[in-house]
């Protein structure tokens, strides 16, 4: 079977990955989905739109996959990232983690989310209720000195 | 030599474009360094942009210190936001 996108344009279907990662060993299943919420920093958010270097995004998250798997008692890891202009509420990104016991799962998926906030090349553009956008301020990826 | 440099998130904004071609004269290699120096020589609006701008080729990062040749491809990632 082949397995679900890790970026796509169109929008997460959980249910597909919840199909790719059944598994009868797992008596734990955890998922984590980020959603786009209507406020940020006092402002009124309409619409974001994800841009990703899309081949270094893909190996992030196929590494970050194998990290969960290797680190913790976990036999499924998925993590996807939609990019794209999204629409309020919708999903930004989801992350599913199967494992045998409730504690792994919920450590696993915890772990991928806050790695991936450090190391996923993805960039926001925020779309306001006053017509502006601005992209957010990030995390640099690697801090060298810049000439 | 010639290096192709593809811009991303507000990096694009301040450039205007999403890739250019960037032209080092008299030389036949440059360190992603001196072509990020280049860089901002060609385009002004970059100076101070560059702070915690990661590098990548195809779907590795890179150091300052790799060494580019003609034709070379590179990437320019400022601080991320995903999730």
């Amino acid at each position: 079977m082949q397995s679900y996108p890790h970026i796509s344009e169109k929008a997460i279907e959980l249910d597909a990955l919840l199909k790719e990662t059944e598994d009868p060993r797992c008596g734990a299943l955890n998922v984590f989905v980020g959603t786009l919420r209507d406020h940020n920093e006092g402002r009124d958010v309409v619409a974001m739109t994800y841009e990703a270097h899309e081949p270094l995004a893909r190996a992030t998250l196929q590494g970050l996959e194998r990290e969960v798997l290797e680190s913790f008692a976990v036999h499924h890891c998925r993590i996807v990232h939609r990019i794209g202009r999204l629409a309020l509420g919708e999903a930004s990104v989801a992350i599913v983690v199967r494992s045998a016991h409730r504690a792994d799962a919920f450590a696993g998926a915890r772990y991928a989310i806050e790695e991936l906030k450090k190391r996923l090349p993805v960039w926001k553009q925020e779309h306001y209720a006053d017509g502006t956008s601005r992209y957010l301020d990030g995390v640099p990826l690697n801090a060298e000195p810049t000439p | 030599m010639q290096v192709q440099v593809e811009l991303y998130g507000g990096l694009r904004e301040r450039v205007g474009t999403n890739e250019l071609v960037l032209t080092l004269e008299e030389v036949e290699s440059a360190s992603v360094s001196e072509a990020l120096e280049a860089l901002i020589a060609a385009y002004p609006a970059l100076r101070g942009g560059l702070s915690g701008v990661a590098v990548a080729i195809g779907d590795a990062l890179v150091g300052r210190d790799v060494v580019l040749r003609d034709s070379a491809a590179i990437s320019l990632l400022p601080p991320v936001s995903g999730g």
